[in-house]
């Protein structure tokens, strides 16, 4: 009786817990996401001086970008990400744009990338190594 | 014997010693390695300087380096900075990198700005600082760090690089930051002067710095920078900083005070040094008490015991404790197994050596150490010592005849009978063969000498039961007599030797003393004595009456009875000589009881025929008074048996009778009260008189002693005596008969004084029975 009540607890105490994480998609990072180009560091930079409509799109929550974020990158948590908050700040459907977050630990880019490409969105890239792997080679970036 | 004092360390010395030597060579070892150390120490301490030098100063130049890069962005931070670059406007550029030499960053210190540059995205100098360099360089830009950066690829050029560099033979830190964190729109080199922020360094380490550029004076020194003189007595760390190039830039320098670091030295030597000492002393205390009770402790017991034994070998054979370390022990047992081995050897060595072994009695070598002391003993008491010399007679007869076995036999039973005669105080030894002597220490009456000797004889004179026969042997005895014979061992063992054979020769089982006038008087006592003893039988005793008179009435109704012994040679025997016997030898109560039946049958006879009440006093020795298992009738129921009243009948008696008081003693004589026989203290005021024995004792008379009737005409104290004697005797209800009245000047003395009667030469002598009544008669008409 005892441990069936312990497992109980236990697995609402992890599904609160998860919770807690104001419903950050518990979501595997993968290698590739279907319908995008997987950049790093380097590749955005050279993007942002090729592309000049890229749109750089930051899915991370306000609290994650007040620590620094990618000069010309536009905050739209994840959470907040649809079709016609998409549709916002991209012009078009061709126009190219760039989804980062936190990180390979962090999963919100993956998610905006996923409903960007369902939206219909053709030039997709996604940073993977996201805002970690800008700060840990030492590019500059902007803060509030 | 002398003990020798002994060479040699001391056990202890010889164990804390060492362990001092130990001591001393460790702090020895300390103090040379603190030595040895100095210089390793102050290497030391120098590279350690050095490397916190290196850590230091990165640390203050990388902050440098976010304080420059945060100045670049905020050089960038106005809008129209970006726009100006992009035009390429120099003199809006040049303008606002001019302003910052205004504002915060460097008014508030935290860079020494000393030169902005602004290059273009193909590194092209696009604007500069107007702001000289001192000495009125103008300056120029760290080419190797824009020639490292050009070679740089893509997306590299949008980091940041900073580092030391000589500009116009000044150091510098440059800066070298995008402008633009995507997109790069061109480069800001900020020039600092590292000089004060790397100053920092010495208060952060708290040691006086310096900072040289490789050619020229120096850019920094602290206050307390050590003047030249000093160097010698300051530990100065130098750090070089270099260049990406590798060429040297600037040296920084810290200095550290030797004596500062010697102190810290020495401190921490002399807290070794201390503890070692501490330990060392710890260490060798603990040591030596620890062996204390192991080892010096029993080892000098041990030897105590050999110093005791040195002195008196009667503690052989004494044990020690065993205690101690595992070889101590050892040896203490040993030692005790070995005393005690010795102690038995020495036992039977000196029972070899000083006794008889078949008599067991001492041997001659210990006799003659007896006599020594013996002599010594009567020497210091005063009291004279009497050594007898006996030999068995006829022994060798029975030794040849019957063989030494028996011979053996008989000589340990005789040795057994000599012993029982003496006391243990005394001396029985055997001189070999059948000679044994006899020591009687510390004699009081000399006549006892002869008694035990005579006790010996006739002990030696009865039969010896042997294995299978019965022999008689006899005993001559020589006595001699210390100091009285002789001073010296061999004097007096030549007189004994020679008294034995006087005994021998006069006939054998008998004593002789060496003296010939004790002899005599020994013989003389002897004979006495065995005449004493037929005397009764012989009817050569005989009891003379004394007339006791009534000095008022001048009427005899009383009487003394007197013993005189007549004797068919020598005559008239006084009975101070042969009283004294007869009490020795017991006759007394045989005599004294005869004297009584006298006096009481002459007593009856006087009361018939002459004075009803006469009384007639009988003389009665202290010995006569002791229980003497005899079966001689009670005096009271003699008496009774005669039909006489107890007042017939007074018991002179003396006043150490009183005195020594013994029980029994007692008891009869208060008997003889209640009988009503009367009581005479006789020689009264001649011994110890204690008033009281007169109230105890019931006393009826008290007669004065002659010795204070003689004088009392001469002598008025004797005259006062008496009166007094009188006196207090009339208030005691006793009557007082006075002795030895001689004259008619004495009688009327005594009459004066109210003593009732007299008795003496005055009056009448003692006269045997037929003379007395014949008195009698003579005062009846």
């Amino acid at each position: 009786m005892n441990s069936v009540l312990k497992c109980i607890l236990l697995v609402f105490l992890w599904v609160f817990n998860a919770s807690a994480h104001a419903a950050e998609p518990i979501v595997p990072v993968p290698e590739q996401i279907l319908g995008t180009q997987r950049v790093d560091a380097e590749t955005v930079i050279e993007l942002a001086g090729k592309l000049k409509n890229l749109v750089i799109v930051d899915s991370r929550i306000p609290a994650d970008r007040m620590i620094g974020y990618i000069e010309n990158s536009i905050s739209l948590p994840d959470a907040k990400t649809t079709c016609k908050s998409l549709a916002k700040i991209i012009p078009s459907k061709r126009t190219p744009v760039l989804f980062y977050c936190n990180g390979v630990k962090c999963g919100r880019s993956v998610v905006a990338s996923k409903i960007a490409v369902k939206c219909g969105y053709t030039n997709v890239y996604w940073f993977r190594g996201g805002f970690e792997e800008w700060e840990t080679k030492k590019y500059p970036y902007l803060h509030e | 014997m002398r003990l020798m004092p002994a060479r040699g360390l001391p056990l202890r010395t010889s164990l804390w010693l060492p362990i001092l030597a130990m001591g001393v060579v460790a702090i020895a070892l300390v103090l040379a390695t603190s030595y040895i150390y100095r210089d390793l120490t102050i290497e030391n301490r120098r590279q350690a300087i050095q490397q916190l030098i290196q850590i230091k100063s990165g640390e203050l130049l990388e902050k440098l380096a976010d304080d420059s890069r945060s100045l670049a962005a905020e050089i960038q931070r106005t809008p129209n900075f970006r726009n100006a670059v992009d035009r390429a406007d120099q003199a809006v550029i040049a303008d606002h990198l001019d302003n910052q030499f205004h504002r915060y960053f460097n008014t508030a210190g935290v860079i020494q700005l000393r030169k902005l540059y602004v290059f273009d995205r193909n590194y092209r100098l696009l604007a500069e600082s107007s702001k000289l360099f001192e000495g009125g360089e103008q300056g120029e830009a760290c080419s190797a760090m824009l020639d490292q950066a050009r070679q740089r690829s893509a997306a590299h050029h949008l980091k940041t690089i900073s580092g030391l560099c000589m500009a116009s033979n000044t150091a510098v830190f440059a800066t070298l930051a995008p402008i633009g964190s995507l997109q790069l729109h061109g480069f800001i080199m900020v020039m600092a002067e590292p000089s004060k922020n790397l100053a920092v360094i010495g208060r952060q380490l708290g040691m006086p710095v310096n900072i040289t550029p490789p050619k020229g004076a120096a850019l920094f020194q602290s206050p307390n920078w050590p003047v030249a003189l000093n160097q010698a007595e300051v530990i100065i760390a130098e750090y070089q900083l270099k260049a990406d190039t590798g060429q040297v830039v600037l040296t920084l320098a810290l200095a550290n005070d030797i004596h500062v670091l010697e102190r810290d030295l020495y401190r921490a030597r002399n807290v070794v040094l201390t503890v070692a000492g501490v330990a060392t002393a710890l260490v060798a205390l603990l040591t030596l008490l620890g062996l204390q009770r192991s080892l010096l402790n029993p080892l000098r017991n041990l030897l105590q015991n050999f110093q005791v034994l040195e002195r008196d070998r009667k503690h052989l054979g004494e044990q020690i404790a065993v205690t101690g370390n595992r070889e101590i022990r050892s040896l203490v047992e040993a030692y005790n197994r070995m005393t005690t081995e010795l102690g038995s050897l020495y036992g039977k060595l000196e029972e070899l050596a000083f006794r008889d072994s078949l008599t067991n009695l001492p041997n001659r070598h210990m006799f003659y150490d007896r006599l020594e002391q013996e002599i010594k003993k009567s020497h210091r008491s005063g009291l004279p010592m009497a050594l007898l010399l006996l030999d068995l007679d006829r022994f060798k007869e029975v030794n040849d005849s019957l063989g030494h076995a028996q011979g053996d036999v008989l000589l340990v039973e005789a040795a057994r009978r000599i012993t029982e005669c003496v006391r243990e105080s005394d001396t029985v030894a055997r001189l070999g063969g059948d000679e044994f002597t006899v020591i009687l220490s510390e004699v009081e009456d000399i006549n006892s000498v002869e008694r035990i000797a005579q006790n010996i004889i006739e002990r030696l004179a009865a039969p010896f039961q042997l294995l299978q026969e019965m022999v008689h042997v006899s005993a001559s005895v020589g006595i001699t007599l210390y100091p009285n014979d002789a001073k010296d061992i061999e004097a007096l063992m030549k007189n004994a030797d020679q008294a034995m054979y006087v005994a021998k020769n006069a006939g054998r089982n008998r004593f002789s003393y060496f003296t010939a006038a004790l002899q005599e008087a020994a013989q003389t006592r002897l004979h006495l004595l065995s005449d004493l003893r037929n005397a009764l039988a012989g009817k050569q005793l005989a009891v003379y009456y004394q007339p006791i008179v009534e000095i008022a009435s001048g009427k005899i109704h009383k009487a003394e009875a007197l013993l005189r012994w007549q004797h068919p040679v020598r005559g008239m025997v006084s009975p101070m000589q042969f009283i004294p016997l007869a009490e020795e030898s017991g006759l007394i109560h045989e005599i004294g009881d005869w004297v009584f039946h006298e006096a009481a049958r002459q007593v009856k006879r006087c009361r018939e025929m002459f004075v009803p009440q006469f009384q007639i006093s009988v003389n009665k020795s202290p010995m006569q008074f002791r229980d003497n298992g005899s079966d001689y009738v009670s005096w009271p129921s003699h008496l009774c048996a005669m039909d006489l009243p107890g007042n017939s009948l007074a018991v002179e008696i003396t006043e150490g009778l009183l005195l020594n008081a013994e029980v029994g003693v007692t008891e009869k004589l208060l008997l003889f009260r209640e009988a009503g026989i009367e009581v005479a203290l006789d020689d009264f005021g001649t011994g110890y008189s204690s008033l009281s024995y007169l109230k105890k004792f019931d006393i009826d008379y008290l007669k004065i002693d002659q010795s204070f009737v003689r004088n009392m005409g001469d002598d008025p104290d004797d005259q006062a005596l008496c009166e007094a004697i009188i006196v207090m005797a009339h208030k005691l209800g006793l009557k007082v008969i006075a002795e030895g009245v001689e004259t008619e000047l004495q009688r009327d003395l005594l009459a004066s004084y109210g003593c009732d009667y007299a008795q003496g030469w005055l009056y009448s002598k003692a006269v045997p029975a037929g003379e007395f009544e014949a008195l009698l008669k003579e005062q009846a008409k």
